[in-house]
């Protein structure tokens, strides 16, 4: 093979393409993707590491799988049943996420008062590694706490009315057709423990009025991200991973939990399953 | 061809190898090579930098994608040293509690009927215990902002949370408030005046759920599933009918 006229054909060009290709890409990745991804997995397999070396250790024979399986589970029903009772003791509107059952749970004073099917969730795939870094209980638990929310619909759909100045101006006002609210329900809940909870609605957008406002609210988390990247970098810190758990309801569920929960919302998450 | 080359020094095979490196080199062009190259950088810099802006925006996508394929350990947690026999125990008692954390848990349903005010769908829910006894339309408040003046006004708003009906009135007679009048460009009357009293527009009951709240009756059937009171319940005269029987004084009112 002829190697000696190399810039005769097109493979150096290929090859210094790819270069500058991959070059900003990889100083990008680097430190927004690979290491706090190899971070994470590092610690946790560390972690686990640690506690599988303990188990079965002097005084007998370790616990089966089976066991400690059947124990992983009752311990994550009783944090969960220890969420719902700190919840029960609080006046205000609170939020139970039972991912095991499919549904989430408006609950005053622990009284579930609107149970709505989840038709689907997602869930961050990090969940179970970082969720682990301090034990999964105590992540779960005490309650998570609501740091803010944003929507596609407003919290309160106030109308504001000037009082007419005498009864024929009462009259006219009178005959004013009320607005009726059909719009798409999407929103977002921060919570502490580096949690974000989106709730979606099941059907597809009613517009394309209501199409764009979902794409912009997207794109606005997704900025809102870029922008707590940017922060991180500047600190000198690696960008922390967010968990999430999105879940699907319908419209008339979500817009229900939306427009029930209070500023100082606390909620209660029951993982679908140990792993 | 370069060992060819090097070892045999005959001046046919050296002319040979001259023409053929030649033709390898027949139509390169310095500057055209540069300027190709120069292409590949620039535009191989131009989309990594394109995509890089990509990476960076979905950065948190990526970091989840890569965590599907990172090893996920055997996470089960055995406690210490346990053995079989101390676990056993462990789990019995632990299953224990948690029956009777659960227990304790359903225990917060009322025995007694309860009612359930959806405000964001205007639906009542008549439940008892945790069965369903009655469902029904009503009207919940419109969140009007009315504003007299610069330092006068009010919101018509639902109040959430749990309540207890606190008095159960049959023929009731709506004490008009302040607002009333406002809303209808009326001069307001003094507060013992016998034009803040009307009878027959709260329906045959009300349950009064304290501050002036109340669960009652309408004129206005066609607005019943529309936000359009000024914070009361309004219900069509069978629903308040089949609540106002169900339901006594200290019966639990959820408003979410």
């Amino acid at each position: 093979m002829n190697l000696l006229p190399f810039f005769k054909n097109r493979l150096g060009a290929q090859l210094i393409f790819i270069f500058a290709f991959l070059l900003p890409v990889l100083i990008v990745a680097v430190p927004l993707v690979i290491l706090p991804v190899q971070k994470v997995v590092d610690s946790t397999s560390l972690r686990m590491r640690n506690i599988r070396a303990a188990a079965g250790g002097p005084g007998g024979a370790a616990p089966t799988r089976e066991m400690a399986e059947q124990m992983d589970a009752l311990r994550l029903e009783e944090t969960y049943a220890n969420l719902l009772l700190d919840l029960a003791k609080k006046d205000s509107v609170m939020l139970a996420i039972n991912l095991r059952d499919s549904l989430v749970n408006l609950l005053i004073k622990g009284v579930p008062v609107r149970k709505c099917r989840i038709s689907s969730f997602r869930m961050s795939q990090a969940i179970p590694h970082v969720a682990r870094l301090d034990s999964l209980h105590t992540w779960l638990y005490p309650p998570f706490q609501l740091l803010n929310e944003s929507a596609t619909i407003p919290k309160a759909p106030i109308r504001i009315m000037d009082a007419p100045k005498d009864t024929i101006e009462a009259e006219a006002m009178a005959g004013q057709e009320i607005p009726i609210e059909n719009n798409d329900v999407h929103f977002t809940m921060q919570f502490n423990r580096n949690l974000t909870v989106r709730i979606e609605q099941e059907q597809p957008p009613s517009s394309s009025s209501e199409f764009k406002k979902k794409f912009a609210f997207d794109m606005e988390r997704i900025f809102a991200e870029a922008r707590t990247t940017i922060r991180n970098l500047k600190r000198k810190r690696l960008p922390e991973h967010k968990l999430w758990i999105e879940v699907v309801v319908s419209r008339e569920d979500a817009k229900a939990i939306y427009r029930a929960i209070p500023v100082k919302l606390q909620m209660a998450l029951f993982l679908p399953e140990a792993g | 061809m370069k060992r060819t080359v090097r070892k045999d020094f005959r001046p046919q095979t050296r002319e040979k190898a001259r023409l053929e490196l030649e033709s390898a080199f027949d139509d390169y062009e310095p500057e055209k090579t540069e300027k190709k190259l120069g292409s590949a950088l620039f535009f191989g810099l131009l989309f990594g930098l394109f995509a890089a802006f990509f990476v960076f925006l979905y950065s948190p996508d990526l970091r989840d994608a890569l965590f599907r394929l990172a090893p996920r350990e055997n996470y089960l947690r055995v406690d210490g040293a346990a053995d079989v026999q101390l676990y056993e125990k462990e789990l019995a008692r632990t299953a224990k509690t948690v029956q009777a954390k659960q227990k304790k848990i359903a225990a917060f349903i009322p025995r007694e009927p309860w009612l359930v005010i959806d405000t964001s769908g205007n639906q009542i829910f008549l439940m008892q215990e945790d069965q369903l006894l009655h469902k029904g339309v009503c009207s919940t408040g419109s969140y009007v902002l009315l504003r007299a003046s610069r330092n006068k006004q009010w919101i018509f708003r639902t109040p959430r949370g749990q309540f207890r009906v606190l008095n159960k009135m049959r023929k009731p007679v709506w004490y008009m408030p302040d607002w009333a009048f406002v809303e209808e460009g009326r001069p307001i009357p003094p507060r013992d005046s016998p034009l803040r009293y009307e009878s027959g527009v709260l329906g045959d009951y009300a349950l009064a759920l304290g501050d002036g709240y109340l669960i009652h009756g309408t004129l206005y059937k066609r607005f019943l599933g529309m936000p359009v009171t000024h914070g009361c319940v309004r219900l069509g005269d069978e629903d308040l009918e089949i609540v106002a029987k169900n339901m006594g004084t200290g019966s639990k009112v959820f408003i979410y």
